[in-house]
């Protein structure tokens, strides 16, 4: 299961096409502090992660599943357009995607994560 | 030495003595002190005025006259103040140096600041021995405030610039949030998502792509134009194999020169070192933008990347085209931002002018630089040169 956090209700839909063409079942959450709450009641295989966004920012709900023992398989993946602050983030996660996000790139990179969550 | 001895006797002053000049001399010397506009007094050992200038009676409201002979302490209300200007004055007499007191405040009675600065100096007698020191006090209140309006206008003027930057940067991200959902949707579309497309139709799709990661290029280097103003980037140094930079610049270069019909050559001299200490990522960043630049410029031929060691303490890139050439003229201005050469080139050639300025930034913050050398319609080739430190095997040089 991919959790998808995306202030952008057409660029979540593009990347929850993408990862779904990969096998994955998607979940679209357009705001940090619902991301927070749902992140407290699944573990989804990947998180595919906006840094800005309302209410809860990207670097906390980062913070919160690298903090929770249960999500340690958990792969992340950064969305953004903020190079520098990815940057500091780079080492947590499995990859940081510059913003805008290819389709086809981002298609390819989810048939490749897919096996590793089995 | 008892401090008795030390100190000028107070209680038993030997009478002023200064012996007078020629009368025309005298007057002439006289009207010289009582134009400056400057406090201008000199005292003995004593603390006595035995010189004083018409500007700093009149502070005290009183004639020169009534100052010759008296000290401070007749005058001055403030028996701090009085202290202290008994202290530099022993100092000068007792190291027959200047003082200099670069800045003093004063309050007015009506709650206002006012500024001096004071030199205190030595006058000697025909033994050299100190006899008096002249003191010159000059009002700096008018510069204080110039200083003060200036300090406080560069701080708007940096703030201002910080704002701008941040704007931009902000600016920059809200564009490129649209532009995913463009490339996206637009990409979906191509690869059959929504249904069959035809040829054609396949053609300006995959136009419009092209278009919107360009659009996407220029607003990067934008914000990254805009980082750069607003804080100084960070450079990672690491040890990098030289071969893997060029192999990396060909990767991201060959397929856009060939689409354009151009050769994108490499070459590292032989015997240059294999591996080098440095920010690789900045070192990739300049070159791409010099690439980039290059391609941009030429309509047929090569552009050729070329590695060696110059004389000194460099290793230098020259990025070389066949291109349109820059005019002497603009040898300067290219490296600015937002600066393309003419009107009319900017009309033909897309792109914000940000990637030379922008190379050129990165090499200054390697302490490096880059240099030019083109004429007009002979092609350009950029130098970029940069500290160099091989990394032997086996550790640092």
């Amino acid at each position: 299961m991919a959790l998808i956090v995306e202030d952008d209700e057409d660029i979540g839909a593009i990347f929850a096409a993408a990862l779904q063409q990969a096998g994955f079942t998607t979940e679209v959450i357009t705001d940090g502090g619902v991301a927070m709450n749902r992140l407290a009641e699944l573990t989804p295989g990947v998180v595919l992660l906006d840094l800005h966004l309302p209410t809860v920012s990207g670097p906390d709900i980062l913070r919160y599943i690298r903090s929770e023992e249960r999500m340690a398989q958990t792969r992340v993946v950064i969305a953004t357009a903020d190079p520098h602050m990815a940057d500091l983030l780079r080492n947590q996660v499995t990859l940081v995607l510059d913003k805008p996000v290819s389709f086809v790139q981002l298609r390819v990179l989810s048939t490749r994560l897919r096996p590793l969550l089995e | 030495m008892s401090e008795r001895e030390s100190l000028p006797d107070q209680m038993h002053p030997s009478p002023v003595s200064v012996p007078p000049p020629e009368p025309q001399v005298e007057l002439l010397l006289r009207q010289v002190i009582d134009t400056n506009p400057n406090f201008v007094f000199a005292k003995d050992r004593y603390g006595r005025f035995v010189l004083v200038n018409q500007a700093f009676a009149e502070t005290y409201n009183t004639t020169i006259e009534q100052m010759i002979g008296k000290t401070d302490a007749d005058f001055n209300p403030n028996p701090v103040q009085v202290e202290q200007f008994r202290r530099d004055d022993l100092q000068v007499f007792a190291l027959g140096q200047d003082v200099f007191v670069p800045e003093q405040r004063t309050r007015t009675a009506q709650g206002g600041e006012r500024w001096w600065q004071t030199v205190k100096r030595p006058i000697r007698d025909a033994q050299g021995e100190v006899t008096a020191v002249l003191t010159i006090v000059t009002e700096i209140t008018e510069r204080k405030l110039i200083e003060d309006a200036l300090r406080e206008a560069r701080d708007i003027a940096v703030e201002a610039s910080r704002l701008k930057s941040e704007l931009l940067a902000k600016a920059s991200h809200e564009l490129q949030t649209p532009l995913g959902a463009i490339l996206g949707y637009t990409e979906m579309l191509e690869t059959g998502f929504f249904g069959a497309i035809n040829g054609q139709q396949q053609e300006i799709l995959q136009k419009i792509i092209g278009r919107t990661q360009h659009l996407s290029t220029l607003i990067t280097n934008l914000l990254d134009q805009s980082h750069f103003a607003s804080q100084n980037t960070q450079l990672h140094q690491s040890e990098f194999l030289v071969q893997d930079l060029v192999r990396q610049l060909h990767d991201n270069f060959a397929a856009q020169a060939a689409e354009k019909g151009l050769t994108f050559t490499t070459e590292i001299v032989p015997n240059f070192p294999p591996m080098l200490l440095g920010a690789v990522d900045q070192v990739l960043q300049i070159l791409s933008h010099l690439v980039t630049n290059a391609l941009k410029f030429t309509a047929n031929g090569r552009v050729h990347v070329r590695i060696y060691q110059p004389e000194g303490p460099y290793w230098a890139i020259d990025v070389q085209d066949t291109g349109i050439g820059i005019p002497a003229v603009a040898h300067e201005l290219i490296f600015e931002p937002f600066r393309q050469v003419d009107g009319s080139i900017t009309r033909r050639h897309q792109g914000f002018g940000l990637g030379l300025s922008l190379a050129h930034e990165l090499a200054l913050a390697m302490e490096g630089r880059i240099e030019l050398s083109s004429e007009e319609g002979q092609g350009s080739t950029f130098t970029v040169l940069l500290p160099c430190y091989v990394v032997m095997e086996g550790g640092l040089e």
